[in-house]
């Protein structure tokens, strides 16, 4: 031991001390990074000498896994949850407002009734046409909501299969890097974090898993265990459609090929927002919209006209509600798709160009012609059956579709009542199930930043141990080079 | 050792907290303001239908009570029509009386034809744009004025039975028996089907009929071609316009007894009709009684299903800013916390 070995051991430690300073002001600095970790100093010491031999970070895999899994179910909830706060809308902004089907069948029924008590005024007439023309246009703008709610959740799935394909390719590059600095023994840890970064993104777009190589390098694969990710990112291809009607079908994501959106596929896409779009687009508003089809499809049987002669012969025909004009009157046991943007008000009671009184009188389909006029004498303004009648057909039983989701035996105003009801309970359990997801996202997250995060504290106390064995490295040095100067200074 | 919790973290606590306690408060604004629960479809979830639907209930049973109120109009209107019909006919029929036992029939002819009108017009009541006797045929005059085809009818009947006008000198030679058979025969067809149809009413025998609570329906109105109109008509007419001042006495008590038989019998069809139509008035009375229980059942649920209570609901938004100015404070103290400031 002597002076010189002295000198070399304060370099080495003021050497080491700087290299640890470095990197906690690494850590200060993405302090507010919430991707990245803290990054932890490995000191050895080598030949009785301290040296930095390499950096790592704290990590916690199963975290991470668990925060990509509640990634995925919070982009999948979000992405239904706001698609529905949309259907929404065709219900009213609040309890009492008067702009749902319910509502406007039941301003329509009372019209009626009213018009019933004075079947000679014009004015009651005009009204009750009035309230069906209301009614026709309330089931067309909530099926051109439903439609549009479907064309942005179609727009919404090409914006994320960019976004994946996108993501994929950041991902083969950031990938790379670690494996090639995996071999060389480089410092991978930001690059490892800006991969983990890249997974949160792509977990919010589809659900996936991940398995790591032996020479650090990730395999990812979608929910259902499609490859999305082997070395090469595999082509997710979509293609949107331009417009939506209600008998549209989207078109589907294929991922290498393979379809990931088709129903009761094995390889159905479970989790992410791609998940939540295509279940919007291809499940919910298609159902929802179905259930409009059969308000409309029941409205049109409810006011349909039938032969008037003593032996009927002729069919019924569409009255006061048409299919877009035609006589032809749907049935409501399968469903017309598109019933609800088409059902008008016939042109024949129009409040300008027709005759409202054709309402009192029957006749609306044939504008005023035998044998669909119920009035037995014509002319008669007091006559009210045919518009008691009416009122009465509202609430008479009907058959609906099955497949429409509200119900099979019900009136129409019982049918669009039991409709809201199955918007709001998918509303209720798709909010229910967002702030739940977003509840377990938050903490996945919480806890993760917990583990690998930086503490301010704790980096700012090791900087003080730090600064403490730098300034006793530094005196150490000036010592010796004082004893140097005390020897050179003997040697003159 | 105790592991640090991330700095990151740590300020990420109270600004979430406040995100969250933002859009509560704002709910809860919402309800206090509108008195209802704010976003209605999901929190109502799968009893949204029945809400709707008894909205909409409580909509249809409250324009029922108000197209009962205009059924009841046309109602009153019938019976203050049939009431002052039935005053006129009565005290017509005193004069009558005292005429047949004095045999003084001067003016008595101007008086009946006055009546006639009187008659005309009540007959011919309105409510609401539609004439209360039409029947379903509300918009034509039930009873026309006697001066257009009563009257051509009433002449021509005459000329047919006797072979000279009722202004002829030659009246006076009617005996009452012939006067009688005219009355019983050629007379009362003009106020029987056909005749009556085409010359006196264009009423339609169908009474009127109205749905006053859900599956119930009453009568509405009783028609201008009941019997005891057609009894007025032909009383009133045949003192009026049968040559009554040059009949001899004979033929003269020969017609008042006619009338007299005539208005009697309708004055009891008229106490019929109104009993008819009372029993319609009590029936909405009753319907809008039960309507208003029903209405108020309705209100009640539909206040239990989407109202909110308003002392809870300051309530709960007292808590949400009491919460809300602690996150706040938090906020300050966690950003104040830091080693750095003691160095």
């Amino acid at each position: 031991m002597n002076l010189s070995s002295a000198l070399y051991g304060a370099t080495a430690g003021v050497s080491a001390v700087s290299a640890q300073i470095s990197l906690v002001s690494r850590n200060i600095a993405n302090q507010s990074n919430p991707n990245a970790s803290r990054k932890i100093a490995n000191v050895a010491t080598a030949n009785g000498m301290p040296s930095l031999v390499s950096v790592s970070q704290a990590s916690n895999s199963a975290l991470l896994s668990s925060l990509l899994s509640a990634n995925s179910s919070h982009a999948q909830q979000s992405a239904v949850s706001s698609a529905m706060s949309q259907l929404e809308s065709t219900l009213g902004t609040s309890a009492s407002s008067a702009t749902s089907p319910v509502a406007l069948i039941g301003q329509l029924s009372d019209a009626l009734q009213t018009y019933a008590v004075s079947p000679q005024s014009p004015i009651s007439a005009q009204a009750a046409v009035m309230a069906a023309t209301n009614l026709a246009n309330g089931l067309n703008s909530a099926s051109t909501t439903v439609q549009n709610v479907r064309a942005q959740a179609d727009a919404g799935i090409a914006d994320s299969v960019a976004k994946i394909n996108d993501l994929l390719n950041q991902f083969t590059e950031v990938n790379q890097t670690i494996i090639a600095g995996t071999v060389t023994g480089a410092d991978i840890t930001d690059d490892l974090d800006q991969r983990n970064s890249l997974l949160q993104q792509l977990s919010s777009e589809i659900g996936i898993s991940t398995v790591k190589g032996p020479d650090n390098g990730l395999k990812i694969y979608t929910g259902s265990g499609l490859t999305l990710f082997d070395q090469t990112p595999m082509q997710v291809t979509f293609q949107q459609k331009p417009a939506f009607a209600a008998s549209t079908q989207g078109n589907a994501v294929y991922v290498d090929g393979v379809a990931v959106t088709v129903q009761d596929s094995p390889f159905m896409v479970q989790s992410g927002a791609l998940a939540g779009l295509v279940a919007v687009r291809d499940s919910l508003a298609v159902t929802y919209q179905s259930q409009l089809d059969q308000i409309a499809s029941g409205l049109i049987t409810a006011f349909q006209e039938t032969d008037q002669s003593a032996t009927p012969t002729l069919p019924e025909q569409a009255g006061l509600f048409t299919n877009g004009g035609s006589l032809i009157v749907p049935p409501t046991s399968t469903v017309t798709p598109g019933l609800a943007a088409n059902i008008q008000v016939a042109s024949s009671v129009n409040i300008s160009t027709g005759n409202p009184s054709l309402l009192r009188d029957g006749g609306i389909s044939s504008s005023g012609a035998a044998p669909y006029v119920y009035n037995p004498v014509s002319g008669q303004t007091g006559y009210s059956d045919r518009l008691n009648e009416l009122v009465s057909n509202l609430s008479q039983p009907l058959t609906f579709d099955t497949s429409a989701g509200a119900g099979t035996e019900a009136s129409v105003t019982g049918y669009a009542a039991a409709s809201a009801s199955w918007l709001g309970t998918q509303a209720n359990q798709a909010s229910a199930a967002a702030s739940y997801s977003a509840a377990v996202q938050s903490s996945a997250s919480g806890a993760l930043s917990n583990t690998t995060g930086v503490n301010l504290d704790t980096e700012l106390s090791h900087m003080l141990a730090l600064e403490q064995s730098y300034q006793a490295s530094a005196k150490l040095m000036s010592t010796v080079s004082m004893l140097y100067a005390a020897l050179f200074q003997a040697i003159q | 050792m105790l592991n640090p919790i991330s700095t990151n973290s740590l300020h990420a606590i109270p600004r979430l907290a406040v995100a969250d306690l933002q859009s509560k408060l704002a709910s809860a604004e919402a309800e206090i303001t509108s008195g209802e629960i704010s976003n209605h479809v999901q929190t109502l979830g799968n009893r949204l239908g029945l809400d709707q639907a008894l909205r909409s209930q409580a909509n249809t049973l409250t324009n029922l009570q108000s197209t009962n109120a205009v059924i009841g109009t046309a109602l009153t209107a019938s019976q203050n029509a049939l009431t002052k019909i039935s005053s006129d006919a009565q005290s017509f029929m005193n004069t009558l009386i005292t005429a047949k036992s004095s045999g003084n029939v001067s003016s008595l002819a101007e008086e009946a034809r006055s009546f006639l009108d009187t008659f005309t017009a009540s007959a011919n009541t309105m409510s609401g744009g539609a004439y209360v006797f039409g029947g379903t045929n509300a918009t034509a005059t039930p009873i026309a004025s006697y001066s257009g085809a009563p009257q051509t009818a009433v002449a021509a009947a005459f000329l047919t039975e006797f072979g000279f006008s009722q202004s002829s000198s030659q009246v006076s030679s009617i005996t009452a028996a012939s006067m009688e058979s005219f009355l019983s025969a050629g007379y009362a067809s003009l106020f029987a089907d056909p005749s009556w149809g085409t010359d006196w009413s264009q009423a339609s025998s169908t009474e009127t009929t109205a749905v006053i609570s859900p599956g119930q329906s009453i009568t509405t109105s009783v028609t201008a071609n009941e019997t005891a109109f057609r009894q007025l008509a032909n009383a009133y007419t045949s003192l009026a316009d049968l040559g009554l001042d040059n009949l001899n006495g004979a033929a003269q008590q020969a017609v008042i007894g006619n009338a007299l038989e005539q208005i009697s019998g309708a004055i009891q069809g008229i106490g019929t009709m109104q009993a008819k139509l009372g029993f319609s008035q009590s029936q909405i009375t009753s319907a809008n009684k039960s309507l208003d229980t029903q209405i108020n059942t309705i209100n009640e649920t539909v206040g239990e299903l989407d109202g909110v209570d308003p002392y809870e609901a300051a309530e709960k938004l007292t808590n949400l800013t009491t919460q809300l100015e602690t996150a706040y404070s938090l906020t300050s103290r966690i950003s104040r916390l830091g080693l750095v400031n003691y160095l």
